[in-house]
């Protein structure tokens, strides 16, 4: 888990241009989805992720389901999330349960998806994605124990480090530390098809350097 | 505030910038995080600012780094002693802006608040259902401060009186302070929803004094819309006058002599108003801040045009250069191209003052032009003293734009499309936190799509025909109306009888869509309504925009695509000379690398 105190210093330039560049890929193509927004069947807004607000609002049938797949088929998109505002009530309960200085932020930010998903007032179609591997991640980083994290590519070498299950900082590895206890090879197509996968910290543990502290 | 800060006060400013004692200094300044470096390199640092071109620091002091546990303050030891900072600035020839929040963001896990203070219930800015709001900030998250709270402004106060007490004594001219900064980015926290917050009992204590008996309204259905209406437009008084209430703060406790200075992040609709807070008095200065590649430079103009046309001197708090290093949550890449392209942006479309944020790098940043240690980091460093010194050379701040088309904002439309938001007790703070589009949370409002839609189209013929434009809010007319030949409002019926008449009365041809005002044309295509630009160009891509003075004539050439540009202009027989390049266009031939930019002094036979 990223420490809310982490340092991120004497990064190199270019090499963190590089990274951020695929972040932002990732970040600027949104699934193709139609979301809808109501209370009790009565329908407050519906948004393509693709083209914005929906002019004419989406009628809601008795079975959301049934209607979340037709409208999947009607707007040809990807999924359908029907969102009954009064129904996220696990939403506001992860908040207030997580929320809190000793929970991480990526710890709040799971918790909040996991309870949106399990919430009754949502229905999908298709399914919900499923849970991000960050979890697993990070508790097979931190059964690595304390040390370095390294990663070097074609245009980056960055070295993190963890302490307690935590990574606390990451800086440009200018020599390879004594106490690397995971180390990353790829070329920047590699790392590039890594962070455009799915499910980024899954293709990261198929990743056999991980693989094999199994 | 002095009601003509230039004259009155030793530190003041008029359109054309800074005033020590009447005279004009360029404000160039450099960002610089004093508390993430370490103390032995400041002088160095220092020095290199001063060899890049810097007339000026500006230095966060974030309370939650100076407040200890015991609820003392250090501002003595190692990186903490800032006034030691300011003596070496100081000795160096530069002013200095100080920015003593209360709130800093700077990339801090607690935003620069204590935590016992964000901790406190009696603190926290609340949700319609009476929850309080939390936001993830950079690395962590918080529930943040309300400043309708009373309390919250008692802790306040005890800040202040705490950094006044070595600052204040730092005021220029016994020491480099120019300027305070009230508060940074009062925004809501980032949110922009009218319902979201905020219903501390104290906030709404001041909405029943101007509401008797009408109960606030949250967002929910049946609401009244006169009402919702009311809600927003308190929302953005209760800005300002928080603002106000806090700059009252800063005088009190001693920051009696200097500058008061707000900076937003770049929005132009409500709750954000920087024109009508600069000119309510509230602060001297209202700023923006901008952050964008240069796939972006569009809109950084943009941004800068509206600064110019809304506020005294156009002044950027925060010019980005480099980004923060959070890829998992605001992933954007940036490299010195960007700053080379988004800075002349900014300066072309009319800003006379900046600030490099971050000039010097630090924790959680990258792409500064300095290192942490103070050495250059080049080609950045380069290009930031090749560009403060072509801004001293051609005497900047006294160019002037010459925009004779206005394109206005409607703050009553937006107010009104704002008060159809729905569920602020659920809308998320960033679109990372839930796994739905935040939009769906602005209400269904098929007028503000057609309304959006005109705007869009007049944008993209301005663009196209490469006018340049002015841009300001309704909540903030230009003083001047005169000056336009063309006024261009998006309109879905929602004009105050004030802006009516003055529109009426500008003499300008007023041209609003999608609904007409009864007076003026009502278009749906406006191509053919605005004035033929001085500057013709037989290329759509070619942004140009002249400024001029007294003594020179410049013209700034941008290229706004990814392909390489070679384009004719009308140049009227002029010659243009490149100071950012060198070249000379004698054919009227403009060649541009993809994204470039070139700054002309145009030399007429």
């Amino acid at each position: 888990m990223i420490d809310p105190a982490i340092a991120m210093h004497d990064l190199d330039d270019g090499g963190w241009a590089v990274l951020t560049r695929w972040a932002a890929q990732r970040d600027r193509t949104p699934p193709d989805e139609l979301h809808v927004l109501h209370e009790s069947g009565r329908v407050l807004s519906a948004v393509l992720s693709s083209s914005g607000p929906l002019a004419e609002l989406p009628v809601l049938g008795p079975d959301l389901e049934v209607t979340a797949r037709a409208l999947r088929d009607e707007y040809a998109v990807q999924r359908v999330v029907i969102v009954d505002a009064d129904g996220l009530t696990p939403v506001l309960a992860a908040e207030a349960a997580h929320g809190t200085r000793h929970t991480t932020q990526p710890e709040l930010l799971a918790a909040l998806q996991a309870a949106f998903w399990s919430s009754p007032g949502v229905v999908s179609d298709s399914p919900p994605p499923p849970p991000g591997q960050w979890p697993v991640l990070f508790r097979r980083l931190a059964h690595l124990g304390d040390g370095s994290i390294t990663l070097v590519t074609d245009s980056i070498r960055l070295v993190g480090r963890v302490r307690g299950g935590r990574l606390v900082e990451v800086t440009t590895m200018h020599h390879t530390p004594g106490d690397v206890v995971l180390a990353l090879h790829l070329t920047d197509p590699e790392l590039a098809e890594l962070m455009h996968a799915p499910d980024v910290a899954a293709a990261l543990l198929a990743r056999p350097e991980l693989a094999e502290h199994t | 505030m002095s009601p003509d800060p230039g004259a009155s006060r030793r530190v003041g400013f008029d359109a054309r910038g800074l005033l020590l004692d009447g005279v004009h200094v360029p404000w160039l300044s450099a960002e610089c995080h004093t508390w993430r470096l370490d103390p032995d390199d400041w002088p160095r640092i220092l020095d290199t600012l001063v060899e890049l071109g810097f007339t000026a620091v500006s230095a966060y002091v974030p309370w939650s780094r100076y407040e200890q546990a015991d609820g003392s303050f250090d501002f003595a030891t190692g990186s903490l002693d800032i006034a030691r900072f300011a003596r070496l600035a100081h000795d160096r020839g530069l002013v200095m802006t100080a920015r003593i929040g209360p709130n800093a963001g700077a990339e801090l896990e607690d935003s620069g608040w204590p935590r016992r203070v964000l901790d406190d219930p009696r603190c926290q800015a609340l949700r319609p259902d009476g929850r309080p709001y939390l936001l993830p900030t950079s690395v962590h998250h918080a529930t943040m401060p309300s400043f309708g709270s009373r309390q919250t402004l008692h802790e306040i106060g005890r800040w202040y009186d705490a950094v006044a007490e070595v600052l204040a004594p730092l005021q220029w001219p016994d020491g480099p302070i120019v300027a305070v900064h009230v508060d940074n980015e009062m925004g809501y926290h980032f949110q922009h929803h009218a319902f979201a917050m905020d219903y501390h009992p104290d906030t709404l204590a001041q909405w029943n004094a101007a509401h008797p008996g009408v109960p606030a309204p949250r967002g929910w259905h049946g609401e009244d819309e006169d009402a919702r209406v009311e809600w927003v437009r308190f929302r953005e008084v209760h800005l300002r006058e928080s603002l106000r209430t806090l700059a009252r703060m800063q005088r009190e406790t001693g920051f009696d002599r200097v500058l008061q200075v707000h900076n937003d992040y770049p929005r132009l609709t409500t709750p954000i108003g920087t024109g009508a807070l600069e000119r309510s008095g509230a602060v001297d200065i209202a700023a923006g801040d901008v952050y964008a590649t240069r796939m972006g430079g569009r809109y950084v103009r943009d941004y800068a045009r509206h600064l110019d046309a809304s506020t005294t001197m156009a002044y950027l708090a925060e010019a980005g250069v480099g980004w923060l290093t959070l890829p998992w949550l605001l992933p954007m890449e940036v490299v010195p191209a960007d700053f080379e392209h988004t800075l002349w942006r900014a300066l072309s479309g009319g800003v006379r003052a900046i600030n490099v944020f971050m000039a010097v790098a630090r924790d959680r940043w990258y792409g500064a032009p300095v290192d942490a240690t103070g050495r250059r980091n080049e080609p950045l460093a380069t290009i930031v003293q090749r560009a403060l010194a072509l801004m001293k050379e051609l005497d900047w701040s006294s160019l002037r734009r010459e925009p004779k088309v206005l394109l206005l904002e409607n703050r009553d439309d937006q107010r009104r499309f704002a008060s159809r938001a729905v569920r602020g007790d659920l809308v998320p703070p960033f679109r990372q936190v839930l796994p739905i589009d935040p939009r769906l949370f602005e209400g269904h409002d098929p007028q503000r799509q057609a309304a959006d839609a005109w705007e869009r189209s007049a944008r993209a013929a301005l663009d196209t025909e490469g006018v340049d434009v002015d841009h300001a809010s309704t909540d903030c007319l230009p003083l001047d109306l005169s000056r336009y030949e063309t006024i261009l409002l998006p309109n879905i019926g929602g004009v105050s009888p004030e802006v009516r008449q003055a529109l009426q009365d500008s003499g300008a041809l007023v041209v609003a869509g999608p609904v007409g005002l009864g007076f003026g044309v009502a278009a749906d295509d406006v191509s053919q309504l605005i004035p033929v630009p001085r500057w013709r160009r037989e290329d759509p891509a070619l942004d140009l925009c002249a400024l001029s003075s007294e003594r020179r004539e410049v013209l700034v050439a941008h290229n706004a695509s990814g392909d390489a540009i070679e384009a004719k202009v009308d140049t009227g027989g002029a010659m243009l000379i490149g100071r950012w390049r060198e070249e000379t266009v004698s054919d009227g031939i403009v060649r541009l690398e993809p994204y470039g930019v070139q700054v002309y002094e145009v030399v007429r036979p």
